[in-house]
């Protein structure tokens, strides 16, 4: 019974410590739509936070419309240093359109769209960097 | 080979502006070849197997009613308060169902408020989206100190606008950390009609193309949200709001979308992409109508 109860106490721990890390990770990665990191433009959330506790070959992925005229900020984090995310942004026919692999995985990107489409957006660890943890992305445009 | 985390966390509220709960990731599918991950496209906003995972969703997108509402200022200059509801309406919205969606309705009219610049408008909105909050139960997201610091920044419409969604992302946190999901979906769903209405309502006046093409373009977000609704639809309290927009999306399937990639352009020096790739919205006449018609049903429907 002790054991019991000592294992539903370290799981809910752990719970604990992952929701806790999520959450303060939102704000750093808030931070990348603020002005102070960027050129002076602020980037309004696009009103949705999108994370997830992964593990090394795991990704997460999701759908979002870009619409044309916009300029957008894809912004991601997963710990105290920049480079943790690696995210990829596909087109509806998956067509690569941009991977910050290219870039030093750089923590956060801008997207000017001529013409709206439905992309994807895949982010994950890079397993040279970090194995496990929270991970974070978010999306702003530019009014 | 690499495990997809299919449905991240939903996180939504739109106007949003949300915050996930969290911890809601679904490990649960391979993603070994293309044709898989086409599946996935259709099927990943199947209601069946989205929310239902064991922990918090699927992750999606809904557009931002701050967004509409700068498309629509683009199109029409002045502010129209006919098209908005009565702040003062809050007393009517007795169940949880009526708050919820109209806390999201509330947001829509104060970011609107906020793009025109008409802050008395948008105070008296972020009071009664406080007084919904508090209903709802939410705290942490909408109080004093917020509406007093949105009141501070009226000089400057980019800080009430991130002001503002602060206080709908710590409205979002609270709920998915909570396992309110529905609230927020309904958060989430009022906030995204009210934005349609007004592009509507902006196209009645102007004939604009480019509003017609962006009512187009709503497509997807409809999808999603009708298969929101009904993973959250146990009680069948929402069955009248689902049908409504199914009948809705009867018209939207009628829209033709054409879509011709085209290589991006990255400029590195400045981090931006580019992306020169063309699309296009073709509908006919009669279900654009028809699809205001219904829009505005729906919404009256949902502020009485």
């Amino acid at each position: 019974m002790k054991r019991l109860v000592l294992a539903i106490v370290v799981a809910l721990s752990a719970i604990g410590a992952q929701a806790q890390e999520c959450d303060s990770l939102v704000n750093v990665c808030y931070e990348y739509l603020a002005p102070s990191k960027s050129d002076g433009k602020v980037f309004i959330s696009d009103g949705q936070v999108y994370k997830a506790f992964v593990d090394a070959e795991q990704s997460a992925e999701f759908k979002v419309t870009l619409y044309g005229g916009s300029l957008y900020r894809i912004a991601t984090t997963a710990g105290t240093k920049d480079d943790y995310v690696i995210f990829n942004v596909y087109d509806q026919e998956r067509n690569l359109l941009f991977s910050n692999a290219d870039e030093d995985n750089h923590p956060y990107w801008d997207f000017k769209i001529d013409n709206t489409l439905d992309c994807y957006v895949e982010a994950y660890l890079d397993i040279d960097k970090k194995v496990s943890g929270c991970l974070v992305v978010l999306i702003g445009f530019n009014k | 080979m690499k495990i997809l985390l299919k449905y991240f966390c939903l996180s939504s509220i739109t106007l949003a502006l949300a915050s996930c709960g969290g911890d809601g990731v679904d490990v649960d599918v391979e993603q070994p070849d293309d044709s898989e991950i086409i599946v996935i496209q259709d099927s990943e906003l199947d209601s069946a197997s989205a929310l239902n995972a064991s922990i918090n969703g699927k992750m999606f997108s809904i557009p931002s009613p701050i967004q509409m509402a700068t498309m629509i200022k683009d199109n029409v200059s002045s502010f129209n308060e006919e098209m908005l509801t009565d702040p003062e309406n809050v007393a009517n919205f007795t169940t949880e169902f009526k708050r919820a969606i109209n806390m999201g309705i509330y947001g829509a009219d104060l970011g609107y408020a906020t793009i025109y610049e008409n802050n008395t408008k948008a105070v008296s909105y972020l009071s009664s989206v406080e007084k919904l909050s508090d209903e709802l139960g939410i705290s942490g997201a909408f109080d004093q100190d917020l509406l007093e610091r949105f009141i501070e920044n009226g000089n400057d419409q980019d800080s009430m606008l991130v002001i503002m969604s602060e206080g709908y992302r710590e409205g979002d946190r609270f709920l998915k950390d909570n396992e309110e999901h529905d609230v927020a979906t309904l958060i989430l769903t009022g906030g995204w009609i009210e934005s349609l209405y007004f592009a509507a309502l902006s196209y009645e006046e102007t004939q604009s193309q480019d509003v017609a093409n962006r009512i187009g373009e709503q497509k997807t977000a409809l999808k999603t949200i009708i298969e929101l609704l009904n993973d959250y639809n146990n009680d069948e309290y929402y069955s009248s709001l689902i049908e409504d927009l199914t009948d809705l999306q009867t018209d939207f399937k009628l829209i033709e979308f054409n879509y011709t990639y085209i290589d991006p352009i990255h400029d590195s020096a400045n981090h931006r992409t580019t992306i020169k790739s063309k699309s296009s919205v073709k509908m006919e006449g009669d279900v654009l109508n028809d699809i205001i018609t219904k829009i505005k049903n729906i919404r009256n429907g949902l502020i009485g």
